[in-house]
């Protein structure tokens, strides 16, 4: 295990009625607020997700990509996976897909400039079969 | 005789704590079981569920684990985080706010030390005035790339001597007196799209060392002029924040205040060897400067490494093993 290899598990990806679903844990070895996440890029056998198209489930409530910077009194726990939910129907059941996921988390006690926190991005790619 | 007392951090032992193959119990468990200790660091953020806000049940069986095992609880490791919005930094408030909720999660927990990042000068009245009520002390951690002569430490110190409370102290980290660069990290980025020739440069800078943000300019001019990638090149930052070349003992002017170390290191040989911390001369420090607080086995090389090539728990018994046999010729009388 390291940052990048716990970020995807074997069963990671699952097939849903009208797309999939992906768990995926923390970049970091600490827990951060919903805050920090800032890039989420997604790819299922080359084919890239829009940023829209991407909502994100954590601690049991959905929201849209753009608007976790408001959760900032919120904690993402560094065990708990999260997960991306995408409605396009990329994967069936039983089926290998190769994945690449890119994180991007604004690591809110590392400043790097006055104003500026560090962003930690760790991108990993793996083949998994869809449940 | 030298005073002071070895810990164990949790955080060495993130890739094992990641894996989720141990629960909080068991992972401090094993640390007993292979003999490290008697203090135990944690940081708040990574081991606890809901931290700062302490459950009673997790309270609960926090002090039972250190009753049960002799443990020491050592350092609350604590986290102000500056940039949580991202519209704008933390105020003054929220900063005392956050910093007090985590000093009141380390007395309760019977940390003798709450370690911080610097907060603004102009608080440090209340933050000695909130430590001593809590009956702990703040540690504001020295980590690369500052250094004792560093306008902000030098500034932090005189700070220090114009409150003067014990409740206010310093928590060295060896990152700011490393001799290398660590090897598996410049392996790391040759994975990651930089080619051996560009890294043995960034070595070079390294070693020769200057103004951190200009070393990186000039390392990016010349990687992006070799068609090196913005990512590849990006990650490259994290080198002139995290690794500092100084004097070891230059950390002898802060030992009054030192309430706690963080002994950091990356790839100690099962024989004690070390390219890039220079464990011996810090540990002469430690001994010269009369500090007799506890010292946290801080590997960190987990920051790349992946489990299954290095086990956090047998890099923290090397270096257990080193200082315990350090102190021993202490003790003995044999050390030059």
């Amino acid at each position: 295990m390291s940052l990048a290899a716990s970020m995807l598990d074997d069963d990671a990806l699952r097939a849903a009625d009208d797309g999939f679903e992906l768990d995926v844990h923390l970049n970091w070895y600490r827990s951060l607020p919903l805050s920090s996440l800032k890039t989420v890029e997604v790819t299922v056998n080359g084919e890239a997700i829009d940023r829209d198209e991407i909502t994100w489930v954590v601690n049991g409530a959905e929201h849209r990509l753009d608007d976790l910077g408001e959760h900032w009194d919120e904690i993402w726990f560094v065990l708990d996976p999260a997960t991306i939910r995408v409605p396009r129907p990329l994967v069936r059941t039983g089926d290998a897909a190769e994945v690449t996921v890119r994180l991007g988390n604004r690591i809110p006690y590392i400043l790097i400039g006055p104003d500026q926190a560090l962003e930690y991005v760790t991108e990993k790619s793996k083949t998994l079969v869809a449940r | 005789m030298s005073g002071f007392k070895l810990s164990t951090t949790l955080f060495a032992l993130t890739n094992e704590w990641l894996s989720r193959e141990y629960t909080f119990e068991s992972l401090v468990a094993k640390t007993v079981e292979l003999g490290f200790g008697p203090g135990l660091e944690i940081v708040g953020f990574q081991s606890v569920r809901g931290y700062p806000t302490l459950d009673p049940e997790f309270e609960r069986s926090f002090k039972d684990l250190v009753e049960r095992y002799e443990l020491e609880p050592s350092c609350l490791s604590a986290n102000i985080d500056m940039a949580r919005r991202p519209d704008r930094l933390m105020t003054q408030d929220e900063v005392k706010e956050s910093l007090a909720a985590q000093v009141e999660f380390g007395r309760r927990l019977g940390f003798p030390v709450v370690k911080a990042q610097k907060i603004e000068d102009d608080l440090y009245p209340w933050a000695a005035d909130l430590a001593d009520k809590a009956g702990v002390k703040l540690g504001i951690e020295i980590h690369a790339p500052v250094f004792v002569e560093h306008p902000l430490v030098v500034g932090l110190r005189e700070v220090y001597d114009r409150i003067d409370s014990p409740a206010l102290g310093f928590v060295p980290d060896w990152s700011s007196t490393m001799t290398a660069l660590p090897t598996g990290q410049l392996r790391a980025f040759e994975r990651n799209g930089l080619t051996r020739e560009q890294t043995d440069f960034l070595r070079e800078l390294w070693d020769r060392g200057g103004a951190p943000h200009e070393l990186f300019e000039e390392f990016a001019d010349k990687a992006r002029s070799e068609g090196a990638t913005e990512q590849a090149i990006h990650q490259v930052r994290i080198v002139f924040s995290m690794f500092a070349h100084n004097d070891p003992r230059g950390w002898l002017e802060l030992m009054p205040r030192v309430v706690h170390v963080h002994a950091k290191f990356y790839e100690l040989e099962a024989d004690g060897t070390d390219p890039s911390i220079p464990h011996r001369e810090l540990f002469d420090v430690l001994v010269e400067g009369g500090y007799e607080g506890y010292v946290s086995s801080e590997w960190e090389a987990h920051a790349w490494a992946d489990m299954d090539d290095q086990d956090g728990f047998e890099m923290v018994r090397r270096h257990q093993e080193l200082y315990r046999k350090l102190l021993a010729e202490r003790a003995a009388g044999t050390l030059a």
